[in-house]
């Protein structure tokens, strides 16, 4: 309902203003877009390019113009399925918090008054009715509540979680490249015929630099609630995972590649690998 | 603070200027009495230059962002060799380490008594990488000695059984890895 509110609202503002948002970035993709065979950073002695075609999301048919090399430390990783998997459990966890409860002797709501005298009835002693060995008593090493499950994991397994991630999508042929991500309509069957003609999967990711993203193909995923955007700070391996298809823009590209590259190669790597600090930032 | 203030007293008996007494008494370390910042150029005489001769040695200090290509030579005094060899020499590769060293490593455990060589970063053809090795150390070792080994395609990791690091080093160096 907010959704489409929101939607109404985006649609009455004039379309100069998403373009003027969007000016900035869309300069520096068309700088960018000459020099895609310029080899980026490093290198090292490292194995054949990887390489991907850049399509386009204007037409439905597909119309790939240029061919995009992508570094292999980033986009051809030996895949680490184990810090794959490490990366999934620390997403769930660190934002579960267990609200499961049990009340200890001193909270249970009864009667503090001793059941029985202590001599003379012929029964075991007892000094309240609360205590666990009733029937209605409290808990012995019971759950209490609010009990939070966050934990960080270590720095370079995050950033060997993206690189093994972005390496799985590339090699089952589920990262598609594209130069931008400007639609001509803002109608939701269009992104749906494009999906099905390209063989994409049902659920779609798709990731700009910028969080910006042009009116029509947010207004047209809007209504689609299997198909997302996200700016490239918000990349993370479960979405990546969650959704079947990944679409990058070349911008895209190019900020993963130069973020997880200098990662790979600082270095002063241990300033990143510093215990986390809830009020320090790394 | 206490002997200014033994010394405020005597000066105060001996009467001395009160604009003297006022200095005298001026706290340390407090934010009020601590005077107010003023233009840069109070404080040091400096110009501001925008020649890039000069910039190189602002360059010189900024932090790097990678870690730099060492030198080709091979008489270092630590030893340290670089990699000759280029992708596509041999059927296999082994990469070297961010820090350009070579990712032999010794994993210890049950508590010391298992001791297992781990080659990381193996690319191109593992098996073929894992066979080389296994007839090296028997060349080495002899017969006598099983040379146990594990390999991990997916992930590039090849483990062997003991404590072979030194002897795995060697030989990659010799091959230019």
């Amino acid at each position: 309902m907010l959704l489409n509110c929101l939607a109404k609202q985006i649609r009455a503002l004039p379309s100069t203003f998403t373009a003027a948002c969007r000016l900035s970035t869309v300069a520096v993709e068309n700088s960018e877009f000459n020099e895609i065979e310029e080899p980026p950073m490093v290198y090292g002695g490292y194995t054949e390019l990887r390489q991907a075609w850049v399509s386009n999301l204007d037409t439905i048919k597909e119309n790939p113009s240029t061919i995009i090399d992508l570094h292999p430390q980033v986009f051809g990783s030996r895949p680490r399925i184990d810090i794959i998997h490490e990366n999934v459990v620390w997403q769930k966890k660190y934002k579960y918090v267990s609200y499961a409860n049990t009340k200890v002797t001193a909270e249970v709501n009864m009667s503090s008054k001793k059941p029985w005298p202590q001599k003379g009835q012929g029964r075991a002693r007892h000094g309240t009715r609360r205590s666990p060995l009733f029937r209605g008593g409290s808990v012995i090493h019971g759950p209490r509540s609010h009990t939070t499950h966050f934990y960080m994991l270590p720095f370079y397994k995050r950033v060997y979680g993206l690189t093994s991630t972005l390496s799985v999508k590339l090699i089952q042929d589920d990262l598609h490249v594209v130069n931008n991500l400007d639609i001509p309509t803002d109608d939701p069957g269009y992104i749906n015929d494009l999906v099905d003609s390209r063989l994409w999967g049902p659920s779609v990711l798709f990731i700009d630099d910028t969080d910006t993203m042009p009116k029509n193909i947010s207004l047209a995923l809007n209504q689609i609630k299997h198909m997302n955007l996200m700016p490239v700070y918000g990349l993370n391996v479960y979405s990546m995972l969650k959704y079947e298809t990944l679409v990058l823009t070349v911008a895209a590209v190019k900020k993963i590649q130069e973020r997880l590259l200098y990662q790979l190669h600082r270095p002063d790597g241990h300033q990143a690998t510093r215990k986390f600090m809830l009020n320090k930032q790394n | 603070m206490a002997v200014r203030i033994l010394f405020k007293n005597a000066m105060l008996r001996s009467g001395i200027s009160l604009r003297l007494n006022s200095l005298i008494y001026k706290r340390d370390s407090s934010y009020r009495s601590s005077p107010i910042a003023q233009d840069s150029s109070c404080y040091a005489k400096y110009e501001v230059s925008s020649s890039p001769e000069e910039w190189k040695f602002v360059e010189r200090l900024l932090p790097l962002t990678t870690i730099p290509t060492p030198s080709d030579r091979k008489d270092l005094p630590s030893g340290w060799q670089p990699q000759t060899a280029t992708f596509g020499k041999y059927p296999y590769f082994v990469h070297r380490t961010r820090n350009h060293m070579l990712p032999v490593y010794l994993k210890v455990s049950m508590r010391g008594t298992r001791r297992i060589t781990q080659i990381n970063n193996v690319d191109g053809n593992i098996w073929m990488l894992e066979e080389a090795i296994k007839k090296y150390l028997m060349r080495v070792y002899g017969d006598k000695k099983i040379i146990a080994t594990k390999v991990h395609e997916v992930c590039g990791h090849l483990c062997i059984h003991g404590d072979h690091v030194s002897r795995v080093k060697e030989w990659l160096l010799k091959k230019g890895l």
